[in-house]
């Protein structure tokens, strides 16, 4: 068993950390003979920023340089609290967030169900209940009436010195927000909601945040158009790339339709597919020509991209955004807003948004994966599944599934393209997060990415490998089929990692690049079989 | 004589402050701004809900007609209540316990209205007869497995508590004290069974309360034994600290279950939206965002930012 932090030293003002990840704690990985060791932060950042949670660091905190920056820091997180509680301030979560933190038991149910607090050896720190339980206690001690009258009793102990903020909001982002902790839960406590809640008490009142979610996240994205960085003529001159790719992979004349007024369908993608994946996108042109429908992409700023990465971190932001993608969907005149194969760009404006819209300017939204299902399913597409005859398993995006409820649309498009499917186990809305969750894949600061690979990716890494438990080591191609932008980053990360791709041949990419795939129209291999990317 | 007007004058008391301060409660959480969505599939009034599916699984679903299967949402709602399903799944040791514990509260609950009706037929003076039977019966069956069941249950939940290494660190002593309570009010009713083995007293004391301690109807004021008097200073003293408490997490659960995790309907349905959202949401977007970080608009609307 793993050492056991008690809340008490989570306040101890130290530079050395709480923990430290070893690789022989960490969950095993069944035919995976050697992984990567795991390195120490350099000096130069631990002397500088608050490393002293676990060695690893996805925000970044500036160490404070005297008692005034200690005194305003924890000052400024208990009055974003106190908003965070208030319903002017918190409008849009505040009732889940304080049932959440008055009604737990701590059963612990939860812990077992998360796949950080499993993968990383049971560290009690990465458990959804420590975590929140540290929260609680804040909230006990100075906004309820029994916590100000019997103290500890009530409380538990706990010292909210400047410490024990910077390693809270340093542990917000040990959390996926996948919440399979509430889903698990008899009294329906979410701990990933609290974790979120953190994050937004940081974020909108303190202004701190992991700069690849807020500043160039959210911020770039509502000033330049894109998180990607990429403005309007950017994105108009890989339009023109794209119909060329797909002319010399497919041998088809696509027009990719731009900025058409009164068309039926609004496509908006995860920019990011643009530049990393744009096989992706290129499918969907091809697909959505074929089957006759009305659609086109937009080119002004925020309309060619669907990400949405306040719904991690910040409400204000993910208005703003949501509104964002709303107000261009009316300019366009379009019937309907439809979200590519990205997760939590289809929560943030299907289910989240919804109620930002009053009937003045709603607008319908959907995903993009039933619209697909419908069109195989419709035999609009000629498909010869035995073109994707090498195995397939699928990996649920947890915002698709468990948090969108859209669960079997893609597994009907499986069934009919991709004889050699298989589903990983856990699957469906039990499924667990890739680790690249709650913007976990666009984090990259400092040695972030060695914590996501080791411990926020391993229960994913042993999912795939059971899955083609059978075929592993026979030099066959492996597709793991993932419907989700932030997925797949993820997956590239962890197969680049782990080496998966040199060893075992696994490989990764979207659902509408096997439909594509399969159809007899497309005579070249339109997934490369001997490349990853 | 005093001590028995004092008791009864304590179980009005605390009896009329735990429902009020409980309502007070729960409207505070009933009266929150609708959030936003926030939903966990699965939903279990949803159509798709079997494979964990909902509506945004449908094509244009915004044009079909999204049915509720209210029946199925009470039926899961059952399962969790009675069975505790989910801790089931995930937590089985402590499951036992829990399940011990709560099946022994619901059995009280339905003790407590078996022992009302024995007391209503004590009040007519009805001593026999089929019905005065069963329920005379069905309250010794139920009151015996409900203490035994409790009692069990909540020492074995205290044991757990701290003795699972994995969670006990982070228990208050309040999370003790909780449990201890319950225990202790449990023992008291075992003590009060050797001299109230047929509940006879508890009858006679709740139909003294109904008959407002003599004044509305008349009803000599019976004479209990001091195990009895303490049980119902006991429950008293529960009354009194329930609200404040999280032990009203059946209330809780409502909220999260009801209100959170299965509220998924959306604004539009079959073509036609809800105009009273709409409402609600407007009404919501006037809020004034008080945040202080800079990229916050501070001062301004929510439907100005």
């Amino acid at each position: 068993m793993s050492k056991i932090v008690d809340p008490k030293e989570f306040s101890r003002e130290s530079r050395e950390p709480l923990i430290k990840i070893k690789l022989e704690d960490l969950l095993k990985l069944e035919g995976l003979k050697e992984e990567p060791p795991i390195k120490d932060p350099p000096a130069a950042w631990t002397q500088r920023y608050d490393f002293t949670l676990d060695g690893h660091a996805a925000v970044g905190i500036p160490i404070p340089k005297n008692e005034e920056e200690k005194r305003v820091l924890v000052e400024k997180f208990l009055k974003g609290l106190e908003k965070d509680l208030s319903y002017e301030g918190n409008w849009t979560f505040a009732q889940q967030f304080k049932l959440s933190l008055d009604y737990c038991v701590k059963c612990g149910a939860c812990e077992e169900a998360c796949p950080i607090y499993t993968a990383s050896g049971k560290q009690n720190i990465y458990s959804p209940l420590y975590r929140s339980e540290i929260l609680r206690r804040v909230y006990r001690k100075h906004f309820t009436t029994a916590g100000k009258l019997f103290g500890t009793l009530v409380t538990g102990d706990i010292d909210e010195n400047w410490q024990l903020i910077t390693r809270l909001i340093e542990l917000s982002y040990r959390c996926n927000i996948c919440r399979r902790c509430a889903q698990v839960c008899p009294i329906g406590i979410d701990n990933g909601l609290i974790a979120r809640e953190i994050r937004k008490i940081a974020s909108q009142e303190l202004g701190i945040a992991p700069k690849e979610l807020h500043e160039k996240g959210t911020v770039l994205q509502l000033k330049v158009g894109s998180t990607t960085g990429m403005n309007p003529e950017g994105f108009k001159k890989i339009v023109k790339m794209m119909e060329e790719d797909i002319e010399s992979k497919t041998g088809l004349r696509i027009k990719i339709p731009v900025d058409e007024k009164g068309a039926d369908i609004l496509l908006i993608h995860n920019a990011g597919e643009f530049l990393s994946w744009p096989e992706n996108p290129e499918a969907y042109a091809i697909i959505f020509e074929k089957a006759g429908l009305s659609w086109t992409l937009s080119s002004e700023p925020v309309g060619y991209d669907s990400v949405n990465y306040g719904v991690w971190y910040d409400d204000i932001q993910l208005a703003r955004i949501a509104k964002k993608h709303v107000e261009i969907a009316h300019k366009l005149g379009v019937k309907r807003i439809v979200v590519g194969e990205c997760g939590h760009a289809t929560k943030a404006l299907v289910v989240t948004a919804e109620r930002l819209l009053t009937k003045e300017n709603y607008i319908p939204r959907e995903s993009v994966i039933p619209i697909l299902a419908e069109i195989v399913d419709k035999g609009k597409l000629d498909l010869d599944p035995l073109k994707n005859d090498f195995p397939v398993t699928l990996h649920d995006p947890c915002n698709i599934v468990r948090l969108s409820g859209i669960v079997e649309p893609q597994r009907k498009i499986l069934k009919k393209i991709a004889p050699r499917f298989r589903e990983m186990e856990p699957h469906g809305v039990c499924n667990y997060c890739c680790g690249g969750g709650s913007g976990f894949a666009i984090i990259h600061s400092y040695n972030f990415d060695q914590w996501k690979n080791k411990v926020a990716s391993r229960m994913k890494v042993k999912q795939i490998l059971d899955a083609f438990r059978q075929e592993l080591n026979d030099g066959s191609f492996k597709y793991v089929c993932a419907p989700c932008s932030n997925c797949k980053g993820e997956i590239r990360d962890f197969i680049s990692h782990y080496k998966l791709w040199d060893k075992f041949r696994i490989n990764y990419g979207g659902l509408a690049e096997l439909v594509v795939n399969a159809m007899n129209e497309v005579k070249n291999p339109f997934i490369q079989k001997d490349e990853f990317h | 004589m005093i001590l028995a007007n004092f008791v009864a004058y304590a179980a009005y008391l605390s009896f009329v402050f735990c429902v009020v301060m409980t309502i007070l409660k729960v409207s505070k959480y009933a009266r929150a701004p609708m959030h936003l969505r926030w939903e966990l599939y699965p939903v279990p009034s949803e159509e798709e809900h079997k494979h964990g599916g909902s509506y945004l699984e449908r094509p244009e679903w915004w044009k079909t007609d999204i049915k509720e299967e209210k029946g199925s949402e009470l039926i899961d709602m059952l399962k969790e209540m009675i069975f505790i399903k989910r801790l089931y799944n995930s937590k089985r040791t402590q499951w036992y316990f829990s399940f011990l514990f709560h099946g022994g509260i619901y059995l009280l609950l339905i003790w407590f209205v078996a022992i009302f009706i024995g007391s209503l037929f004590e009040l007519l003076k009805i001593t026999s007869g089929i019905i005065f039977t069963v329920f005379f019966y069905a309250s010794l069956v139920l009151g015996y497995m409900g203490i035994f069941a409790t009692f069990i249950g909540a020492v074995g939940l205290i044991a757990l508590r701290a003795t699972d290494k994995r969670t006990n660190y982070l228990s208050a002593p309040v999370d003790y004290f909780n449990l201890s309570l319950i225990s202790l009010i449990m023992l008291s009713m075992v003590f009060s069974l050797f001299y109230d083995p047929y509940f006879n007293y508890a009858r006679s004391f709740l139909a003294y309360l109904i008959s407002g301690n003599g004044l509305l109807i008349y009803f000599k004021q019976p004479a209990l034994p001091v195990t009895s008097y303490v049980t119902i200073l006991l429950v008293c003293l529960f009354l009194l600290y329930l609200p404040f408490t999280k032990m009203t997490h059946f209330l809780g659960k409502y909220f999260t279950y009801h209100k959170v995790q299965w509220d998924s309907r959306p604004n539009m349905v079959a073509g036609r939206f809800d105009e009273k959202k709409s409402e609600l949401i407007k009404k919501n977007l006037e809020f004034t965002v008080p945040w202080d970080a800079p990229h916050a608009p501070k001062g301004k609307k929510w439907n100005e930012i």
